[in-house]
């Protein structure tokens, strides 16, 4: 198995907090990984790390050997819904579309071939007939269908997703897996911040357990223990050094 | 009519809008009121470094302290020691106040009076003049038209660009745009356009100029582009409007021009169709309306065919068992008879066919929350 | 020590209490991230003192405050009713009604100045304020009113408290929030109004939330906060006063925005306790020796799971932080030391 996404000793503070910690990641091609922790764990900054959105303390971050500024165009992102307005004055299209913009470029314009493969996207997560609204008007589940389908239009070979379940109704989730199980059948290597412990096994082929430090990584059936999910879910780390020496 | 003034209004609020679009849509609204203010000392000091009033390094010198400005709100919203807001209040009355005291104390005399910066003049812009060949044109119709100029072109250049970073600055990192260029590409166009105002409109006022277009325009459209569009014509709209206004009543220009920039906003505020004050009332009834007669049908449906069935339903006394008014119920009641949905039999409520068929289409029950 | 003529006392008088109670409120402001609400409603007050001229004809300060204060209120209810009912940003609608309501002050203005007299030129002080021309009834007015607001600030401490704490739990426990805020609201109003005569519309805002953001480097706790603040805002106004009527021509507001500027930038590079300084300095320090001994808290978090011949532990073999003990490698008492000083480095 090749390896697409490579961290090693990746640490990352935020003044002399550490939020992540000695972080060393083997991802292989072809995986639907879910990274799960507690809040506070740095699912969220690994992900924004790895894609150049947060400057690390130490540590390296590669894809497919290559540092993230040259393969960009191969790596889709599809952020916490929160993190927009979506109030915006644009519609569903508009906003597929601009997953093109990143191999359209700078300064060059929208072609044919971007407005053909928004279509395809819109098609596919089921939100063609509504590629005219304005996205105020839009459910928490249709709203993360647009968020995906604009990761879809940038035709990627990796897929970061930050808490995609987060506030969807139920036919979203399951539509939703469906087209990560998709993107894995295709191939793709699909990593996703996740926080419901329960549905991990159905979900995910490969498994992260983070709180800080990586607790545990690697096949789910592996990973997925008792023992892993306590230690993940207790703090045990340089948090817990910390207060150890504060006391 | 002075064609000339008229222009200048245009121009200038044109200009302004057009930018203020992007600081509205990104939340940095009150960014306008910090640079407004602190060019002032960017041109004091280009002012006290070339001696000159007319020189093009005041304007040069004013939109590099806007720039100035901006970076060092960032910079102390970033130490997390202080809040986005209390930044933007500390950074430009300091900086306000130092070019207010350099004024009253080394150029009394120079034609720099501080009410003429913060309220402009409109009237007086015809009377200092560009000349150059056979054009012969107020200086500051010139300067606003070049800056109206390059604006346009910028966000004709970079419109895919500041629309992305507008909306998902995180996302255009991740492109491979730099979100940060094209942020100070904004700011600096902000502050160029603020400065360039200045002399027509003052510091103060150029704030509405900037910020009213756009919040009007927001109410009525759905695409960045028509919000462009329509800001402009609502800015054209304000500055002929404001302009008659003051003309008819002998009042300051600029001043009228604000006050109509926020006449029209109210209106449209009110009046907007869907997102406006009347629209929101109307449809939060409507909405309300039908929670309050999904929630008697789910009564009755509760209800009819047990043993209580004739105490639960009972018409007169429905009321108490549901814990409402009176009044409210029965105008309900008779909505809902009137339409086909509900049926009154000997004083008991029931649903008719058209009722039944309106429940199983109601969204929760389809889910199964009360099965 | 000084020598200070009797306008000076009296002005410096009236610039200490507007300085203390607007550093006092301004702290409940800026901790609600209000900070620029107040730069809004002090802009807003021009049309209400315009046309309170323009009615009754007098220029007493009273009567235009009275002015100015109905027209802060109705712009506070504009800002509610924009927040509470449409899509539109906060901070844009704030621009807009401060910049508004200014025009519309703007066009009274000129409307005044086309029929009034020598009158006229009392209005426009408003802008930028003057105080050296402060009467002493004037000044006495704004020491009631200082008064006032810091009683019912004492009388609702509590309330006030913990509203700008949690929101919600304090609806939750039953209190009014429309009080509350109405409440906050009108205070600020109050102090805005008295101010803008002395200072100005546009540096009002600098007295407001200057003092609270310097404080708040100093202290963590909310009534010391509110105390330093209050104390601050006092000391600024005075020394801006005096300072001021050192020189010819050197307007009262401006010095005391600069005066509190410095502050603010003072407490902000210095302040023991976070100080930027400090903390860049601190943060290197933590940064660098992160880098240096990650492996060794490597090896610390990870017993056991370490290869005995990773080079990577040459360096901390050779200055005594590791040893191989049991044919695993082991962190040292002396490594321990050194992991627990790299997170204590205050």
């Amino acid at each position: 198995m090749n390896h697409v996404f490579k961290v090693e000793d990746l640490s990352v503070a935020y003044d002399r907090q550490p939020v992540l910690w000695d972080i060393d990641l083997d991802i292989p091609s072809g995986i639907l990984l879910g990274i799960v922790g507690p809040n506070g764990a740095g699912k969220s900054t690994l992900v924004k790390t790895a894609l150049g959105l947060v400057k690390p303390l130490s540590g390296d971050v590669r894809f497919m050997g290559e540092p993230y500024s040259k393969v960009y165009k191969k790596i889709g992102y599809v952020p916490q819904k929160g993190s927009v307005d979506w109030d915006f004055p644009t519609t569903v299209f508009d906003v597929v579309l601009m997953g093109r913009y990143g191999h359209i470029g700078w300064l060059r314009r929208v072609g044919k071939k971007d407005r053909q493969a928004t279509r395809d996207a819109l098609e596919k997560v089921g939100m063609f007939e509504y590629r005219n609204r304005q996205i105020s008007e839009l459910s928490g589940g249709q709203q993360q269908r647009v968020f995906l389908a604009r990761a879809l239009v940038q035709d990627a070979d990796i897929y970061f997703m930050d808490e995609p379940f987060a506030g969807v109704d139920v036919k979203t989730e399951r539509a939703i897996v469906g087209l990560l199980k998709e993107l894995k059948a295709n191939d793709k290597t699909v990593i996703v911040v996740h926080h419901d412990l329960n549905t991990v096994k159905d979900y995910f082929d490969w498994l992260t357990l983070l709180n800080i430090k990586v607790i545990a990584h690697g096949p789910v059936d592996e990973v997925y223990t008792k023992e892993n999910v306590r230690r993940t879910y207790q703090a045990d780390t340089l948090m817990s050094m910390e207060r150890e020496i504060n006391v | 009519m002075n064609v000339e003034i008229l222009m200048v209004a245009l121009l200038t609020a044109m200009s302004t809008s057009l930018v203020g679009v992007f600081l509205v849509l990104r939340r940095l609204s009150m960014l306008t009121d910090a640079i407004s203010h602190t060019v002032l000392l960017g041109i004091v000091i280009a002012f006290m470094v070339v001696g000159d009033m007319t020189s093009p390094f005041l304007v040069i010198g004013a939109t590099v302290m806007g720039v100035v400005t901006v970076y060092l709100i960032e910079m102390l919203i970033k130490t997390r020691r202080v809040k986005e807001d209390a930044s933007i209040g500390v950074v430009f009355t300091f900086l306000f106040s130092i070019s207010v005291i350099i004024i009253s104390t080394r150029f009394r005399h120079v034609h720099l009076d501080i009410n003429m910066v913060l309220l402009g003049n409109l009237e007086f812009v015809i009377f200092d003049r560009f000349q150059w060949l056979f054009i012969d044109v107020p200086t500051s119709l010139f300067i606003m038209g070049l800056v109206f100029v390059l604006n346009i072109t910028l966000l004709g250049l970079f419109y895919k660009e500041m629309k992305l970073v507008s909306f998902d600055y995180a996302l255009a990192g991740t492109l491979g745009f730099s979100p940060l260029i094209i942020h100070y590409v904004m700011m600096t166009l902000v502050s160029l356009t603020a400065v360039a105002a200045f002399n027509a409109v003052g510091a103060i006022l150029v704030i509405a100029l900037m910020i009213g277009p756009p919040i009007t325009a927001l109410f009525l459209t759905k695409t960045l582009f028509k919000t462009i569009l329509l800001t402009m014509g609502i800015a054209v709209f304000n500055s002929v409007i404001g302009y008659q206004l003051s003309r008819m009543m002998d009042v300051t220009i600029s001043g009228m021009i604000a006050s109509v920039t926020l006449l029209t906003f109210v209106i449209v505020m009110v009046f907007a169709r869907k997102k406006g004050l009347i629209g929101r009332f109307v449809h939060l009834r409507k909405q309300k309306e039908a929670i309050a007669f999904a929630t008697i049908l789910v009564h009755i449906k509760n209800h009819e065919d047990t043993e209580t069935a004739h105490v639960e339903l009972d018409r007169e006394t429905m009321h108490a068992h549901m814990q409402w008014r009176k009044e409210y119920l029965d105008k309900l009641l008779e909505k809902g008879r009137k339409n086909g949905y509900l049926k009154i039999d000997s004083g008991i409520v029931g649903l008719t066919e058209k009722g039944e068929s309106y429940y199983r289409r109601l969204s929760f029950v389809k889910r199964g929350v009360l099965e | 020590m000084f020598d200070l003529g009797y306008t000076l006392q009296i002005v410096i008088l009236g610039t200490v209490f507007l300085g203390a109670i607007s550093g006092i409120l301004g702290t409940f402001v800026v901790l609600r991230n209000q900070a620029l609400i107040g730069d809004a409603l002090s802009h807003a007050t021009l049309p209400g003192i315009m046309i309170a001229y323009m009615l009754t004809g007098v220029r007493s300060l009273q009567v235009l405050l009275l002015g100015a204060f109905i027209s802060a209120l109705v712009a506070m209810f504009a800002l509610n009713t924009i927040k509470k009912y449409t899509t539109i940003k906060f901070d844009a609608s704030m621009a807009l009604i401060l910049s508004g309501f200014f025009g519309v002050g703007q066009v009274f203005l000129s409307q005044i100045q086309k029929t009034g007299g020598a009158s006229q030129a009392g209005l426009s002080r408003f802008i930028l304020g003057q105080a050296a021309t402060m009467l002493r009834r004037d000044v006495y007015f704004i020491v009631i009113v200082a008064l006032v607001v810091l009683l019912l600030l004492i009388v609702f401490w509590k309330e006030l408290k913990l509203y700008i704490f949690d929101e919600n739990f304090y609806k939750a426990s039953g209190l009014s929030e429309r009080f509350i805020s109405g409440l906050l609201t009108m205070m600020v109003t109050f102090i805005i109004v008295i101010g803008i005569r002395l200072v100005g519309v546009i540096l009002m805002s600098a007295l407001i939330i200057a003092p609270p953001v310097a404080a708040r480097q100093l202290s963590n706790r909310f009534y010391l906060n509110v105390g330093i603040a209050g104390f601050i805002g006092a000391v600024s106004g005075m020394t801006g006063t005096y300072l001021s009527a050192t020189r010819a021509n050197l307007p009262t507001g401006p010095v005391i925005a600069l005066v509190l500027g410095g502050v603010v930038l003072l407490a902000l590079l210095a302040s023991p306790r976070n100080g930027i300084v400090k903390r860049y300095v601190q943060i290197r320090i933590f940064r660098s020796r992160i880098k240096r001994y990650r492996k060794l808290i490597h090896l610390y978090e990870n017993p056991g799971e370490v290869n005995l011949d990773s080079k990577e532990y040459t360096y901390f073999i050779n200055h005594d932080y590791v040893k191989v003990e049991d044919g695993a490698l082991r962190v040292t008492s002396k490594g321990m030391k050194r992991i627990r000083s790299i997170k204590a480095v205050d």
